[in-house]
């Protein structure tokens, strides 16, 4: 009589279901914006400024009227879009960066880290607001300088991983077989390396929300009368007495976004982290093990 | 309890949570171990040798863990507990005291900030009450006995200044330190040069000449065994297939799979000619085995092995688990 | 005479050791220090030492895995010494490695038949070949086809070596290099490694290059032994002669330490005493010197004792050989 083992490490924890849920709600609704919102995000009534969460505007309405649900919804498309672009950017210069510096080692490594150096030297936010500030203010100038700005991350983080890597033997089997420097680096590194940078990834799409809200807030993201969720914390700031919803709404819905990610960030590593997988608790043991034993 | 055994194992049987399932690591072990031996406990790997040693001091993860039989230990004041009932506290008290273990890796079990006079100083603080002087005094003496000279200076030096064999000198004194019956030590000389484990070797044997240490060896080199064991338990998949004195081991192993091991090792003289090897490969802990384990790979499998085959005692520490020499003893014993 | 396959003389490998911020001097570390060897077609060569003797640099440096410091290597006749890889690409195919952990000298990310048909790729083989030659290697090493669709961590060790040694096979090579490849097995894989390695040899006239430290594993297998302490030869020849006759007190000594094949043996154990040097001890004289219980002093640890050949075809590097000779 043979005994189904189940797999005991699952893929779908209850953290890790709940934020795959509320991210894809938010990522969809925000791709159809203009099926779900229920008003154009530029619609003036200026006859309804300031209302109350009602039926008609669940979360009330801002200072020109505008339904502030439908411009969270509109707003959160530009936010996500954006911080997704800033990665992307910083993870197509930062990985082979890293990869190459991890490699070679050497000159190579000293000088790319050394340029690094002095990027992390300056905060982040002031290095991205000096390049706008010096090209011209839009979305596009803020998404490159953040872009930019975040390469070291990524990059380092490949830098480390690389190094650990090309000491294992499937590498200089890899070598000892003649297989080119490229090929070594990209068909057998990278993809050992991908799942630490993918938790990494998701992790940086949350700051990035946060930093592209900063720069939107100062006026050097988003112009009008496209807004973000930045955008509009700052247009809610003149009016934080009047209606504080007009701030609340985008800057929770910032919070919440970063939170569920982070969320899904940890839940991915503690997936690949063999050791820290939820096991059935002691009690559940003995009931399975007692089916085994009583064989 | 026989009177001359310290640690009596009874139908052990070590169940463990992991992510793939459960692992069945140890199925049914029985291992006396006698007073001033030096025990050892062969297998190939995944067999559950260090499995069932680490039982003896409880060293599974509690929550993963579940055991089942009993591990008897008679104390140094006489009394006889079950190692696996007995409460936190009192397992602490064992640990180091009346049993110690030392593993392969040295160097990972020292830790690197403190001088080795310290991390031992450490130990006996913990363990017993003496006072500052007689610890130091203590140390000392410990080093000396393990070879580690001159002792005072040395005992001044941190774990980085010695090589792999003179840290794992440095681990038989800390388990030394506080008196215990019995020392397991697990793969102990496995990474060390042949020069240097023949010195190690040569230490604990000294040890059970000198102060009657017991010792349980561990390990997958037939060549340690023949070296100091006194006598040996073959496993293999969760069990022990045999228990005999060593030169009976050698001389005449019962069991199929102890002789296709002993078979399957180079010689010197024999070079060239093909080694004997055994077919198949061990199988997976994490179903329950019917019958006896070894048999799809056995070449004088019968009918019977689809039954557990029990312990048949040759005499009394001399046993094997197999039907093989059932019917010619059966003749013997008639005619 | 058979071809040379494989020919290193006065190979050197010296990794330099900073030591603080102060000091001006440079230590350096003498990882293989004046090696000379040559493998014969058919042969298998074996190289024996403790950790630490530099047996891994020694391979590394003949696969050209690492810069050579010092002395040539030739394959089949043609200098390989300090190549860049594209002047390496066209000796890969004919050298080939095994490694001592075959769980990780697979990439975890790829299938077998994945790691397989990406050699074939490289080397220009059309898919059909591939797949006739991944057929025919798991069959040589006496495994099933299936194991080609895994992925290293649902194999186990055994077969893992396995796919190994036919990977090194694949595109045929004369020359394979095992370094301490059969070391991380059980007893009874090693037995079907080694035996599987001795029907290579007889069946395709494999040449090879036998790391180990395991001293009955390198009688069993090699047909000349090469010894070495510190980055040196000190002993060297056809293995018969050599376990028959040990000459050099560092193999004497090594060879005593073996372990006992059967309880009821007499141990000659010979001791070392002394402080050992390391391979950051520089200067003239025997690396041997302080353990030695030959050493003489004025000779021993002061001139470097260059490797003889005493006996035809076994070569020692000892001052002190011929007068203990006679004082047999």
């Amino acid at each position: 009589m043979k005994m189904k083992q189940k797999n005991l490490g699952h893929f779908f924890t209850v953290s890790m279901v709940i934020s795959l849920i509320l991210l894809t709600v938010i990522i969809l609704a925000s791709v159809f914006a203009a099926y779900v919102a229920p008003y154009e995000q530029a619609a003036i009534d200026m006859s309804k400024t300031f209302q109350a969460p009602s039926a008609a505007h669940w979360l009330g309405t801002d200072n020109v009227g505008r339904d502030i649900l439908s411009r969270l919804i509109y707003g959160a498309r530009v936010t996500l879009l954006s911080a997704l672009v800033v990665v992307v950017i910083s993870v197509i210069i930062g990985v082979p960066l890293g990869l190459i510096s991890g490699y070679y080692g050497g000159k190579v490594d000293n000088i790319i880290m050394r340029v690094e150096d002095v990027i992390l030297a300056f905060p982040a936010l002031l290095l991205a607001f000096l390049f706008v500030a010096s090209f011209g203010k839009s979305i596009t100038n803020a998404i490159v300088a953040l872009g930019i700005v975040y390469v070291p991350m990524i990059s380092r983080l490949t830098r480390s991983l690389t190094l650990t890597e090309r000491n294992k033997a499937y590498v200089e089997a890899a070598q000892s077989i003649g297989f080119s420097d490229t090929r070594i680096l990209f068909r057998h590194i990278l993809p050992n390396c991908v799942s630490t940078i993918i938790t990494q990834m998701t992790l940086d799409i949350g700051y990035a929300i946060l930093d592209l809200a900063a720069l939107s807030f100062l006026g050097m993201g988003v112009q009008p009368p496209i807004s973000d969720w930045g955008a509009m914390l700052e247009e809610g700031r003149a009016f934080i007495q009047i209606s504080p919803l007009l701030c609340l709404a985008p800057g929770i819905s910032i919070i919440v976004t970063v939170v569920l990610l982070n969320m899904l960030s940890d839940n991915i590593q503690m997936y690949l982290d063999q050791s820290q997988r939820k096991l059935p608790s002691f009690k559940k043991l003995r009931k399975m093990a007692g089916g085994l034993i009583e064989q | 309890m026989n009177s001359d055994s310290i640690i009596s194992i009874e139908n052990l049987t070590v169940n463990l949570m992991t992510t793939r399932g459960i692992v069945c690591a140890v199925r049914g072990v029985d291992l006396e171990i006698r007073k001033g031996e030096i025990h050892g406990l062969v297998g190939e790997s995944g067999c559950g040798k260090t499995m069932t040693a680490k039982s003896i001091l409880r060293l599974h993860e509690e929550n993963r863990t579940l055991y089942g039989g009993r591990i008897m230990l008679k104390k140094s004041d006489g009394a006889e507990v079950n190692i696996l009932d007995i409460k936190k506290k009192e397992l602490q008290s064992i640990r180091g005291r009346e049993v110690a273990m030392i593993f392969q890796d040295p160097m990972a079990s020292l830790n690197p900030l403190l001088t080795i006079g310290d991390q031992i100083g450490e130990m006996l603080k913990a363990h017993t009450e003496l006072s500052s002087e007689k610890i130091g005094a203590k140390t000392l003496a410990l080093l000396d006995m393990v070879g580690i000279k001159p002792a005072e200076e040395r005992s001044r030096q941190y774990p980085f200044e010695f090589s792999g064999g003179m840290a794992q000198r440095i681990m038989i004194a800390m388990a030394l330190s506080c008196d215990p019956q019995l020392l397991i030590a697990d793969e102990a000389t496995t990474a060390l040069d042949v020069t240097t484990q023949a010195q190690i070797l040569d230490l604990m044997k000294d040890l059970q000449r000198r102060i009657g240490m017991s010792i349980l060896l561990i390990t997958h080199n037939f060549g340690v065994v023949a070296e100091i064991c006194d006598r040996t338990s073959v496993m293999y998949a969760g069990k022990i297939v045999e228990t005999s004195s060593v030169q009976e081991l050698f001389d005449a192993p019962h069991h199929p799979y102890t002789k296709a091991l002993i078979n399957s090792i180079p010689r010197s003289g024999r070079s060239g000619e093909r080694l004997v090897t055994i077919p198949g490969a061990p199988p997976s802990l994490l179903q329950p085995i019917k019958g006896c384990a070894f048999a799809p790979r056995c070449q004088y499998a019968m009918e019977k092995c689809c039954q557990e085959p029990k312990m048949r005692m040759v005499k009394r520490g001399h046993g094997y688990a197999c039907y093989l020499n059932d019917d010619r003893e059966e003749a013997e014993h008639d005619g | 005479m058979a071809e040379n396959i494989l020919r290193v003389e006065h190979l050197k490998k010296y990794f330099p050791i900073r030591r603080g911020l102060l000091t001006k001097e440079q230590k350096v570390l003498k990882a293989v220090n004046d090696v000379s060897l040559t493998i014969h077609q058919g042969e298998i060569f074996g190289v024996v030492g403790e950790s630490g003797c530099g047996k891994s640099t020694l391979a590394r440096c003949i696969m050209s895995l690492t810069e050579v410091t010092d002395g040539q290597i030739y394959f089949q006749e043609k200098k390989i010494t300090n190549l860049n890889n594209k002047e390496l690409k066209p000796f890969r195919q004919n050298m080939q490695m095994v490694f001592q952990n075959p769980f990780s000298s697979f990439n975890p990310t790829m299938s077998i038949r994945q790691t397989f048909y990406e050699i074939g790729k490289v080397y220009g083989l059309n898919a059909a070949d591939i797949k006739a030659r991944c057929k025919e290697l798991v069959g040589q090493v006496r495994l099933s086809e299936e194991v080609l669709t895994r992925r290293p961590e649902e194999l186990s060790g055994g077969q893992l070596q396995r796919l190994a040694i036919a990977r090194a096979m694949f595109l045929n090579p004369t020359f394979i290099l095992m370094d301490e490849a059969v070391s991380a097995l059980d007893v009874s894989v090693q037995a079907q490694i080694l035996n599987l390695i001795m029907d290579l040899r007889d069946s395709l006239g494999l040449t090879m290059l036998f790391i180990s430290h395991d001293l009955t594993v390198v009688e069993h297998v090699c047909d000349t032994v090469l010894v070495m302490y510190l980055g040196s030869v000190v002993e060297m020849a056809p293995t018969k002669e050599l376990f028959d006759n040990l000459l050099h007190p560092y193999s004497q000594a090594l060879i005593s330490a073996k372990p006992k094949e059967h309880p009821s043996e007499e141990a000659n154990r010979i001791v070392l005493e002394g402080e050992a040097k390391t391979s950051l001890d520089s200067g003239e004289g025997c690396l041997f010197a302080p353990r030695c219980r030959y050493c003489q002093t004025g000779l021993c640890d002061c001139v470097t004792p260059q490797l003889r050949e005493l006996t035809p075809e076994h070569f020692v590097a000892c001052h002190r050989y011929n007068e203990r000779e006679e004082q047999k």
